[in-house]
């Protein structure tokens, strides 16, 4: 005999609209990190599927599940604090950024360095990387026109 | 702090980008609260880190959305057995204790003869019991007296036909 599920229409409703607005930007997010598309997948549907369950009708933010997912990632797959693994992104905002900018904005972006864990790997001073990653936000922001 | 070196300082961007310290957290929760421009320019922020994401999004492939649906589904329903399990379980075990109770305690609705009273009622028993002893005593008395007057008529009266006959 089946069984009935459970699940309330409301509820699917806003695990549609979640996946609508922040599946894709997600899923960049974690190809990123990850660097394997296979594993990505998996990865996104671990990660939404536990959102949905745990933020049932709180506010949502993109730097919330962001967040979120980088915890996950963490849980899914330990990265190695001691190294850096910087990918050519593809992306034209990240192309347009100096060598250097574009190391320290994926650096912490994907793979959630802090500043100091990034100056220790680096052996650079925390305000110029600081600024290195003002610098490259601000670029970006510069050439989406704000 | 000058509001415009906060801003230019990079501490939005460590805020931003979900690699802040407790300490820069906390700096820039107070300055939030504190200063609107600032506010204003980490709202911007915030926005403008969305767009960006955005413009690295990548298409998820058809299905996922249903996968996504179907492992809630399973979560929720295996949450459901667990909570009715836990709630027979709870239960079971109520149960058990007010059987542990039972057996432990013994029945005090008895067959016993005896009545319980307040104990201010053994000074009402001592009075009538007094009184009763007097009664009896009283009682006693006038019995006796009342005898000895009943004998001294019979006397009078055998008195009185021994005068009669004598006359």
């Amino acid at each position: 005999m089946s069984e009935v599920l459970n699940i309330h229409q409301d509820n699917l409703k806003d695990i549609r609209q979640l996946y609508d607005r922040y599946a894709g930007m997600l899923l960049g997010f974690i190809r990123g990190t990850v660097q394997d598309h296979q594993r990505s997948e998996e990865f996104l549907i671990k990660i939404i599927t536990a959102f949905a369950l745990e933020n049932q009708g709180q506010a949502i933010s993109w730097l919330k599940i962001r967040q979120f997912a980088r915890y996950k990632l963490i849980e899914f797959s330990p990265v190695n604090d001691g190294q850096l693994n910087i990918s050519d992104s593809g992306n034209e905002y990240l192309n347009l950024l100096e060598q250097d900018e574009r190391t320290v904005f994926q650096a912490v972006y994907y793979q959630g360095k802090s500043i100091t864990q990034l100056a220790g790997l680096l052996n650079r001073n925390e305000n110029m990387l600081r600024t290195q990653l003002k610098s490259s936000i601000d670029k970006i922001r510069k050439a989406r026109g704000n | 702090m000058e509001i415009k070196q906060l801003i230019d300082s990079g501490l939005m961007e460590t805020y931003v980008m979900g690699v802040a310290t407790d300490d820069e957290v906390q700096q820039v929760l107070w300055a939030k609260k504190q200063f609107p421009e600032f506010a204003n320019e980490l709202t911007k922020l915030e926005m403008e880190m969305e767009m960006l994401a955005q413009s690295m999004a990548v298409e998820p492939p058809v299905g996922v959305l249903s996968k996504i649906e179907q492992e809630v589904n399973e979560i929720r329903l295996r949450e459901q057995k667990l909570q009715r399990f836990s709630e027979n379980e709870n239960k079971y075990q109520q149960a058990e204790q007010e059987k542990v109770k039972q057996d432990r305690y013994i029945e005090v609705e008895s067959e016993s003869n005896q009545m319980r009273i307040n104990k201010a009622w053994r000074w009402v028993f001592a009075a009538v019991f007094v009184l009763g002893k007097i009664f009896l005593g009283f009682a006693i008395y006038f019995y006796l007296e009342n005898r000895q007057a009943q004998e001294q008529i019979k006397d009078l009266k055998l008195e009185m036909n021994q005068i009669k006959s004598s006359n």
